[in-house]
């Protein structure tokens, strides 16, 4: 059966020297960083303390040398505590009751002379015996131990009460890390208490009382952890690790130690390395579990950035969209102003506001005049596409006589088709036509474009205009002309936007095409319907307009 | 008697059009170039109704509105907008402040216009 003795002599080596690799690594990982500095000098002495012990413990044949080293050992605890405060201070960035920060360093160091030189804390060393053998020398306390283990508590309460108080404010980040601090403490506090206190002090049994000092290496180990890495694995997955990690030791040291059987050593084998796959296969499973968990977070973060961006990204386009609409506003008032002045002047000359003007100026004038009323015209259609195109058009829906409207564009025209030669008319149905609910501007739009474009295409012969309440509930406008007529597959392009019937570019036009693809988008607004018919070139054409009632 | 048409229009060259044409139509026209003008001719004169452009320098024809709603001896003037400024916001802002009519300038004739005020005078 192995030794005890030489168990703890290998975990001393791998203490002492994991400890120091972390130390420094932490250190120069960033030798600047105060927090690492205070890291170093932690771990320092923490080494210094586990050494100290060891060696005490063990020479019995110099109990003068030993309780010199045991002294010193208590002495290194009360320095310990110096950087381990400061630590935690300057980590949760909570500030200390000023006076703190001048007592602390002063008591620590009074009672690291309390300790070495005076029988403050160690009075003398006693052999430990169990089971008639000998198995080191621990020292006999001193009357200052409620001084001593006081401060060290007060020191401890100190450090949790900062790091509880910072993990209510704590990113996700901190608080792990906080985490990672809380669970280094627990394990030394409770390693402490098992094999320092109640085996040493309440049993009598110092076999094992080292272990607890060794347990620091979790504290400073979970604190350099915490300290380096970035992305740290949830608590659950350490937790995890950690029993099973305990449980693999303790069954290996049962192995070690306590069996001599070679069967059941072999079965006890075969169980340790069962339960070392099995633990293993589950501490990935609570990684995994963690790292799914993770990855739905940083989804969730990145799809809250993403909306952010992209409501960042709509106001902006809402602020270029408005100043869109507003630049077309205005720029169609500052082209409208001198066409405004064009057709008054022109209007009144015609009404011989400035005396009557001669014959040889009256169809020039009426040609400027119409060719005015174009521009006007191309104008607002522009003005109408753009709002369309930008959802920005806004409705007055009422009831209205359909009738009127249409005598109303009627009249308005009526000097242009004279001028022509053919005829516009207005063949009424003689019951009346029930009101629909529309926004009369537009469907007064609407009826306009089509009978425009309708003269137009018109050379001879005339439009007629008709209406009529179809059995589902809609009235029917229909506006026939004996004009161009056109092929189907100019009916097909007929209400697109900017394109315009074949008729309409070997005749002359004037329309940018605009008119027909507004009166369609205004129809369908209203959930109505528009569409064009033709026999076929010289047949005329025939629109029609359909709104529900 | 004539009655009294204030008209507040900045273009210069509309605005002598119009204080012809209504000058003609028997009309007593007076004619301010900016709305805080208008405000004070409105005390003066007491216009029986007035044509206002709405992009103006300095306040606007809204603003002039506001004002005038205010003013509670002058809110039974009948006032028409006038504006090449065809933008729904401020039409209906305009309508929402008592305006008769919102009229887009280019639309109509000065003649068209003289029909409009003879309805709204009547």
């Amino acid at each position: 059966m192995i030794d005890f003795f030489f168990i703890n002599n290998i975990l001393i080596i791998i203490v002492i020297s994991l400890g120091i690799w972390l130390g420094f690594f932490v250190y120069f990982s960033n030798k600047k960083a105060k927090i690492n500095q205070l890291f170093l000098l932690m771990m320092l002495f923490a080494l210094l303390w586990i050494i100290l012990c060891y060696f005490s413990g063990i020479l019995k044949d110099n109990l003068n040398f030993s309780l010199l080293l045991a002294r010193l050992a208590y002495g290194t605890v009360a320095l310990f505590c110096i950087p381990f405060f400061y630590f935690f201070s300057f980590f949760t960035q909570r500030k200390s009751i000023k006076i703190f920060n001048f007592l602390i360093p002063a008591i620590s160091i009074l009672i690291f002379f309390l300790s070495v030189f005076t029988d403050f804390i160690a009075v003398e060393m006693t052999p430990v015996r169990i089971m008639e053998i000998d198995i080191g020398v621990i020292p006999i306390i001193g009357d200052g131990k409620f001084l001593y283990f006081g401060f060290i508590f007060l020191i401890s309460t100190l450090v949790i009460i900062k790091i509880l108080k910072k993990y209510f404010t704590a990113s996700q980040n901190e608080k792990l890390k906080l985490q990672y601090f809380l669970l280094g403490i627990l394990i030394f506090v409770i390693t402490n208490l098992i094999f320092n206190v109640i085996l040493t002090f309440n049993t009598g049994d110092a076999r094992y009382y080292q272990i607890g000092n060794y347990s620091i290496i979790f504290l400073l180990g979970f604190t350099a952890y915490a300290i380096i890495k970035k992305d740290l694995f949830g608590i659950k997955v350490v937790l995890t690790t950690l029993l099973v990690g305990l449980i693999g030791i303790l069954l290996f040291l049962d192995l070690l130690l306590f069996t001599d059987i070679f069967w059941i050593k072999a079965l006890k084998s075969f169980i340790l390395i069962l339960f070392l796959g099995f633990g293993y296969a589950l501490v990935k499973s609570v990684q995994l579990e963690i790292k799914r968990r993770q990855e739905l977070e940083n989804l969730t973060l990145q799809l809250e950035t993403t909306n952010v961006k992209l409501s960042s990204a709509y106001k902006k386009l809402e602020t270029l969209d408005k100043a869109k609409s507003e630049f077309i506003s205005i720029a169609s008032h500052q082209l409208r102003t001198p066409l405004t002045a064009i057709k008054g002047y022109i209007s009144m000359i015609i009404e011989k506001a400035y005396g009557r003007p001669t014959q040889k100026m009256v169809k020039p004038l009426e040609s400027i005049y119409t060719s005015n009323e174009r521009l006007i015209k191309l104008v607002n259609d522009l003005l109408s596409v753009s709002r369309i195109e930008a959802g920005k058009i806004e409705f007055n829906f009422e009831k209205a006589n359909i009738e009127e409207i249409i005598e109303s564009v009627i009249n308005e025209l009526k000097n242009t088709v004279e001028k022509k030669g053919i005829y516009l008319k207005f063949e009424k149905e003689k019951k009346d036509l029930p009101k629909v609910t529309v926004d009369k501007d537009k469907i007064r739009q609407v009826i306009m474009n089509i009978i425009d474009n309708a003269i137009k295409y018109t050379s001879s012969g005339g439009i007629t205009v008709r209406t009529a309440e179809s059995q589902n509930s809609k009235v029917e406008i229909i506006i026939s002309d004996t004009g161009e007529g056109m092929t189907q597959e100019e009916i097909s392009r007929l209400f697109q936007s900017f394109s315009r019937g074949e008729a309409g570019t070997r005749f002359w036009t004037a329309g940018a095409g605009l008119g027909l693809y507004i009166a369609r988008q205004f129809v369908e607004m209203h959930k109505g319907r528009i569409w064009a018919e033709s026999k076929g070139k010289e047949k005329g054409s025939t629109f029609y307009i359909e709104l529900p009632i | 008697m004539a009655k009294k048409i204030l008209i507040i229009e900045d273009e210069i060259i509309l605005g002598e059009m119009y204080r012809d044409k209504f000058t003609q139509a028997g009309f007593e026209v007076s004619w301010a170039q900016t709305a805080e003008e208008g405000i004070e001719m409105v005390s003066k004169i007491k216009p029986d109704l007035i044509l206002l452009d709405i992009l103006l320098p300095k306040a606007n024809g809204i603003g002039f509105m506001g004002w005038l709603k205010k003013e509670k001896q002058f809110t039974s003037i009948p006032v028409i907008a006038f504006s090449n400024f065809d933008e729904p916001i401020t039409k209906k802002e305009a309508l929402k402040l008592g305006v008769r009519d919102y009229l887009i300038k280019t639309n109509y004739t000065p003649e068209e216009i003289i029909n409009k005020i003879k309805e709204y005078l009547k």
